[in-house]
């Protein structure tokens, strides 16, 4: 059977099968290369890992407080300027550029298939929010 | 093992364009763009839809004025329940429900490859009939 007849057989295997070709592209393309390149390296990096961690947390606690109502504005600097000294580590600078080209491309990537279909891709795919 | 060489954008342009002939090859696609045109063609369903905004319209400068009037909610109601009743939007929405399905599959295969959520990575949360 030649893959065209396959894919008059089952479109919808068909289309998978091309899904997972794509999903294969991408994981080939430079950005993403790049992407696993630079979060290696800051898995790599155990100190700045730790900072990260610590800053993941104290952002955690805040939001909550913030979702109170008592968030503690001194408190908001704090962690604004602590990003901010993290985001100069080179390191951490690389893997957010890198992320940052990959959603580019990921975007690209769903708003062409979207169009194509003519549905949201994001929305569709987005884990459920509730509805009216 | 030698590693794969990189793709530049254009490898990864073709092959979406070959994913979404492909998906526009599925039943489950052709049905929802179907569905979609007539939706969109029929000239009853743009008076309901019209009718929907009107009496909502209604409904938001009368709380804009501070007027309580239930019959205005029940307005809202009836008009958004005659829509809902008509058989071409039973139908699109339907299809369009199967149609996302359809790409929520394609999703989840692209991230088994991947092992990044695209929709997930992109999308947002939500989003309302």
């Amino acid at each position: 059977m030649t893959s065209t007849q396959a894919a008059a057989a089952d479109p919808t295997a068909a289309a998978l099968d091309r899904a997972r070709t794509l999903a294969r592209a991408i994981g080939e393309s430079a950005v993403f290369r790049a992407f696993e390149a630079a979060q290696e390296a800051l898995e790599a990096d155990a100190e700045l890992g730790a900072r990260l961690s610590a800053f993941q947390v104290r952002e955690k606690e805040l939001r909550l407080s913030r979702s109170w109502g008592g968030a503690d504005p001194e408190e908001v600097r704090a962690l604004e300027r602590e990003w901010e000294d993290l985001a100069k580590h080179p390191v951490l600078a690389a893997q957010v550029a890198a992320r940052t080209e990959l959603l580019g491309l990921l975007r690209e990537v769903a708003g062409a298939i979207g169009e194509g279909v003519g549905l949201d891709y994001g929305a569709a795919c987005a884990p459920a929010g509730g509805c009216c | 093992m030698a590693e794969e060489p990189e793709n530049g954008r254009g490898v990864v342009t073709e092959r979406i364009r070959e994913l979404v002939e492909a998906l526009r090859a599925v039943p489950a696609i052709e049905q929802f763009r179907a569905a979609e045109e007539r939706f969109r063609a029929d000239t009853e369903l743009a008076r309901l839809q019209a009718g929907v905004r009107w009496s909502h319209e209604r409904l938001q400068k009368a709380e804009r004025e501070k007027r309580h009037d239930p019959r205005l909610f029940q307005e809202v109601r009836d008009a958004q329940a005659r829509l809902q009743r008509h058989p071409l939007v039973i139908d699109f929405v339907a299809t369009r429900q199967a149609a996302q399905d359809l790409l929520r599959e394609t999703n989840q295969e692209m991230g088994a490859v991947l092992g990044v959520d695209i929709g997930g990575s992109v999308g947002r949360a939500g989003g309302c009939c």
